[in-house]
């Protein structure tokens, strides 16, 4: 029998700190992962290719299903929009809309594919500081809940009201001060007082009708009291325009932002403990809103717009090392095939990197490069792995948001996505193909002398 | 100038009906057909009906100028006394002497005995009877030269006299004798007033029929016992202590037929004992058998409570209108006072699966059977996350629990410590729990919060669907979970009672009036759409409604009200209630009693909803009660059109129900019913 060969590494010394306790702390698990959902790693790459994303369904209902009885339990009529931005394959999005989640979306193309999937318009919350015309005018003929970012829009509004015919109802995007990083891009601020005079200006046009509030208060919020400020918030700011405006609303929408498990880049702890539970979450959030300024049976509906906590734990990616090497410094870096054009995240995230193969306990500090001929694809500057050889493969968890929605194409085609439901596998999104990625585009025959004549 | 007039013509008017009314007061048959005929049963002698008549208005005029409550003084009770005057002095009194005078002032003076003895008795809700009058005529014929000197001084029409006559000479004396008592009531002692006046009675009340019928022949026989013959028989007493007792002022029964029965051997006795007496100073012995009775036997079933166990029940005299309405009332009475009152939605947010319901395995037994205990699953049947070795892995731990109804918090307990999974504290068997007084007489029990996490103290309203705790696992509670049970008493542990939800989505489908049982998913109802129509109408308005029936054309009205323990109700004509169950998710309207067609009231309301109706108030297509049959068919901006079994409904989502019409019958033409609001 023939013995595979060995690549060369270049040997070195490296410091042992392995064992039951050291001034390092504990080190991470090394225990190899080789089968993800149920299938064995390898094959799945022999199968689909590498890099891939693998979508686990199962978790992906679970987490629904959590976030669901978490805020369906303690709030009246609570209701789960999915942020579409997150990551809108039709695959997913139709996973949780069977699983009765309502479209959040930001844009007529988002709106599209909501649409498309047969999402009536009810059901669809159009958020955003850019909406179109037009696209305006089809969610108000549809019965879209818009929530107004902005005054230029709600002169829109009220132009497509005025073409309609008929008045609307509308939901206001508000801002606060939360002791978070601002996040005052979008919708009017209650403290200066710019939120009053939007919905005052909205009613007092008569083209459309306050029906909801809306509040989002950041990205990967892991603080649970900002969100019982924000919901405290939202509370007083009713009060006051349903005492001095006469405004009674038909929901409210607190945003998104609800953190994963994925430890950030400035993390000081991992986000095993510091990610709240969606139980938490909704402790903090429903027994505020509850306290408004309505009777019990009266109760706004309640709107939460999860994206990444509902998705970025079920989707997986699996890459393969294409090399090994010793860098000036002393330090190991390693290369794999997926860059930062399909793991967008990695500005955010400590990617926590596994391992496929038994791979020894020989742990190093390492670099993990992506595949892309650029300087600044580094997918972890530290990660502790063992020696990794050029074939073996890595799994990448948790990476399910934003990555596919944000991934360009850049230098090498995209990967497939695989979903993995009971123990079936379905090709949810084929890799591209240069046909594919080249579809819309045209030479003029001028420019085209070179290749006509080097086909003939 | 115009108002004045106008004033004027109304008061006119109702002292007009008021003294028709009182003809009919007389004989315990207040209705205007009745009261009508009974007017001209007096005309027998023209001279004594148009006695009668000066002295109805006499009496009449004199409470309209004293008394100040207008349902009593429009309730024709005076008049009743101004009449008797009359027709009495016209019978007794001396038709030589300034009669017409005598009536002026005795009239004038029963109304104002009337007014006082009306306030007197209002605290004790006992009737005046005719006692005003029997005090006035003895004064009068007490006065010298005021008495007639025989009793027939009076002349009749010849043909009637005549037809009296020869009816005498046919017809077999007892049952002339049976036929006249009748017309005695009006002291017109002839057959053709007596058969007016049965008839009149007949035509107002079945029950009133019977029961003077009856009073008639067994107050002859102790006529006849006691004296030994028929000589000298009026029988006025007997008849009016069986109308008055038969059905009028008593909830008619057979309890009340022979408790009747025995007041007209009473009335026999009082008469045989003062009748000497009376002779003595040459008076007529009147009513005053019948009021001395009359009073004696209402005054403790009034105002005693007979061991609080009376099967004769009393009617409340503000509601009497006829023997058949008083009896619909106190059907309906002993209906609510049994059936659950307590309106209940589910006392938590989101979906439960009842662990244990109405008879279950472990606890809910015996006394403690109606009763469901609550926890969260999820999709694979697991009541917690990992192994739930920890009370905080339960789905169901520290999950708001609401009120299921409004009420006051009676009793609640806070201190008892949650128990680890799959414990029991059977020292403390209810642990931390909130017991609600409903204020109707039933309770809600809801048990095994969380320790430290009750929000309501005793004495505080709660309104339905607040937070009064959360879930927790203290007491005889392995797991955690909510248990609910309503009960006759405030009391921890009480028996509980049959108890049903009014609203709720059962594995998928709402529903009204249900019952969990044991391993159903539950959840109240969360409609996407926005509940968007009330039933119009406060308590005392009154709705005008319009019955369309062919070509024809009917008025109504109905009255917004509430029932004796102060639910929503439509009260319509005779006594006649519907329920309004209003809910957050539905109304139904339900009528306390059974429907039957009418011929002389052609009130399509009652065939339009003698069956109850339920009615969504969500708007939402296709939108269907598991029990109620009903969808939305069709709707525009306002209207919403409903077909719930044969009956279609229009809802204005501003105004209510607008039109209510039955399906069954697409040959016939439609029958309509409007409803607009009165001012």
């Amino acid at each position: 029998m023939k013995q595979e060969k060995k690549s060369y590494v270049k040997p070195t010394i490296v410091r042992h700190s392995v064992g039951v306790t050291n001034k390092y702390g504990r080190p991470p698990a090394t225990v190899p992962m080789s089968r993800l959902n149920g299938f064995d790693v390898k094959e799945l790459v022999n199968e689909y290719g590498s890099p891939l994303y693998v979508l686990s369904v199962e978790q992906l209902r679970q987490n629904y299903q959590d976030m669901f009885r978490a805020f369906s339990t303690r709030y009246p009529g609570a209701r789960i929009a999915y942020s579409y931005k997150t990551n809108y394959l039709k695959a997913v999005c139709s996973i949780l809309h069977s699983e009765g989640a309502l479209a959040e979306v930001v844009s007529g193309f988002e709106y599209d594919i909501a649409r498309n999937l047969a999402m009536p318009g009810e059901k669809i919350i159009f958020n955003g500081p850019y909406k179109t015309r037009d696209e305006l005018a089809r969610a108000f003929t549809d019965g879209a809940m818009v929530n107004i970012d902005n005054y230029d829009e709600i002169q829109v509004c009220e132009e497509v009201a005025d073409e309609l015919g008929r008045k609307f109802p509308v939901g206001v995007r508000v801002n606060m001060d939360l002791n978070n990083p601002p996040w005052h891009k979008f919708g009017f601020n209650v403290e200066a007082g710019h939120a009053y005079e939007a919905v005052k200006r909205i009613q007092s046009g008569g083209k459309l009708d306050v029906k909801g509030l809306h509040i989002h208060v950041g990205t990967y919020v892991d603080d649970v009291n900002i969100y019982s400020m924000a919901a405290q918030g939202l509370v007083n700011f009713y009060t006051v325009i349903k005492e001095q405006l006469g405004i009674k609303l038909k929901y409210w929408d607190m945003g998104g932002g609800y953190a994963s498990h994925n430890t950030l880049n400035w993390a000081w702890q991992s986000a095993e403990y510091t990610c709240p539970t969606f139980d938490q979450y909704a402790e903090a959030i429903c027994p505020i809103l509850l306290k408004g300024p309505f009777q019990a049976a009266e109760a706004p509906r309640l709107f939460l717009e999860p994206g990444r906590a509902l998705v970025d734990e079920p989707i997986s990616m699996i890459t393969t090392v294409v090399s090994q090497k010793r860098l000036p410094g002393g330090k190991r870096g390693v290369i794999v095939d997926a860059g930062m054009n399909v793991l967008s995240s990695v500005q955010w995230y400590n990617y926590n990197c596994q391992t496929v193969q038994d791979s020894g306990l020989t742990l190093e500090d390492t670099i993990l490069y992506g595949g892309l001929c650029m300087n600044i694809d580094v997918l972890r500057q530290n990660a502790v792995l063992p020696p990794l050889r050029r074939g073996e493969l890595l799994v990448i968890p948790h990476i399910g948001a934003y990555n596919l929605s944000q991934s360009w194409q850049f230098i090498y085609l995209r990967p497939a996505v695989i979903a993995i439901d009971n123990g079936k596998i379905h090709l949810i999104k084929a890799s591209e193909t240069r046909e594919y990625v080249q579809e819309m585009e045209s030479v003029p025959k001028e420019f085209n002398t070179y290749s006509i004549a080097n086909k003939n | 100038m115009k108002q004045g007039f106008t004033n004027i013509t109304t008061e006119i008017l109702t002292l007009f009906k008021t003294c028709l009314k009182s003809y009919g007061v007389v004989a315990f048959a207040p209705h205007p057909i009745p009261s009508t005929l009974l007017m001209l049963a007096t005309f027998y002698h023209p001279m004594a009906g148009a006695m009668g008549i000066l002295g109805n208005l006499i009496s009449n005029l004199t409470a309209r100028w004293l008394h100040p409550i207008g349902a009593v003084r429009d309730s024709g009770i005076f008049g009743v006394n101004g009449i008797l005057v009359g027709l009495a002095l016209a019978k007794y009194g001396d038709p030589t002497g300034n009669i017409w005078i005598l009536l002026i002032l005795g009239a004038g003076m029963t109304g104002m005995v009337a007014v006082a003895l009306a306030g007197y008795f209002a605290k004790y809700d006992l009737p005046v009877l005719s006692i005003p009058f029997t005090a006035t005529v003895w004064l009068l014929l007490l006065i010298p030269g005021t008495a007639s000197l025989n009793d027939s001084a009076l002349s009749s029409i010849l043909y009637l006299k005549q037809f009296d006559l020869w009816l005498f000479n046919v017809l077999p004396l007892t049952l002339f004798e049976y036929i006249k008592m009748f017309g005695s009531i009006f002291f017109q002692e002839n057959l053709i007033s007596g058969v007016i006046v049965l008839v009149s009675i007949a035509i107002y009340s079945r029950i009133s029929i019977i029961a003077g019928l009856w009073g008639g022949i067994l107050g002859m026989t102790i006529y006849v016992i006691i004296h030994g013959s028929l000589a000298g028989f009026h029988g006025l007493n007997y008849v009016l202590i069986a109308l008055a007792l038969g059905g009028f002022f008593l909830v008619s029964s057979w309890r009340a037929f022979l408790f009747m029965s025995v007041a007209i051997v009473m009335v026999g006795l009082v008469e045989a004992g003062t009748a000497p007496l009376l002779k003595y100073f040459d008076l007529p012995i009147l009513v005053f058998p019948f009021n001395l009775v009359a009073i004696m036997v209402l005054f403790p079933l009034k105002n005693i409570v007979l061991g609080g166990h009376s099967r004769l029940v009393p009617v409340p005299l503000y509601l009497i209108k006829s023997p058949e309405s008083n009896l619909r009332w106190h059907r309906r009475w002993v209906l609510q006072s049994t059936r659950q009152k307590t309106l209940l939605t589910l006392p938590f947010i989101g979906e439960w699966s009842v662990l244990q319901g109405n008879n279950g395995e472990w606890t809910h037994k015996d006394s403690g059977r109606y009763a469901w205990d609550f926890v969260i699953r999820d999709n694979a049947g697991s009541q917690s996350r990992g192994l739930g070795s920890q009370i905080e892995d339960y789905f169901a731990f520290g999950l708001p629990v609401l009120a299921p109804a409004p009420g006051m918090v009676y009793a609640m307990e806070n201190r008892v410590i949650d128990n680890p999974p799959q414990t029991a504290n059977t020292e403390q068997n209810w642990g931390n729990y909130v017991i609600i007084d409903h204020q109707n007489g039933e309770f809600s029990e809801i048990s095994h919060l969380k320790n430290g996490s009750v929000t309501v103290y005793p004495g505080q309203y709660v309104q339905r669907g607040e937070v009064i705790g959360y879930c927790g696992n203290s007491g005889r509670s392995p797991v955690p979970h909510i248990h609910f049970q309503l009960q006759n008493t405030g009391k921890l542990s009480a028996d509980t009672i049959p108890t049903n939800f009014s609203e709720g989505v059962i594995e998928g489908v709402p529903c009204t009036h249900f019952i969990p049982e044991t391993n159903v998913v539950v959840s109240p109802i969360e409609s996407d759409e926005e509940t968007v129509w009330t039933l119009l109408g406060k308590e005392s308005e009154i709705w005008v409604y319009t019955v369309h029936k062919s070509f024809l054309k009917f008025k109504e009205s109905l009255l917004f009200s509430t029932d004796e323990f102060g639910n929503p109700a439509i009260i319509g004509k005779d006594n006649r209630l519907w329920h309004i169950v209003d809910m957050p998710h539905f109304i139904e309207i339900k009528p306390d009693f059974k429907t039957y067609p009418s011929l002389i009231n052609p009130s399509l309301w009652i065939d339009v909803v003698g069956e109850r109706l339920i009615l969504p108030k969500i708007l939402m297509d296709g939108f269907k009660w598991k029990d109620g049959n009903v969808h939305r068919v069709s709707s525009s901006d306002h209207l919403w059109d409903i077909i719930s079994g044969n009956r279609r409904v229009l809802i204005d989502i501003h105004r209510g129900i607008v039109e209510i019409s039955l399906m069954d019958n697409p040959d016939k033409k439609m029958s309509l019913l409007k409803i607009h609001h009165k001012k």
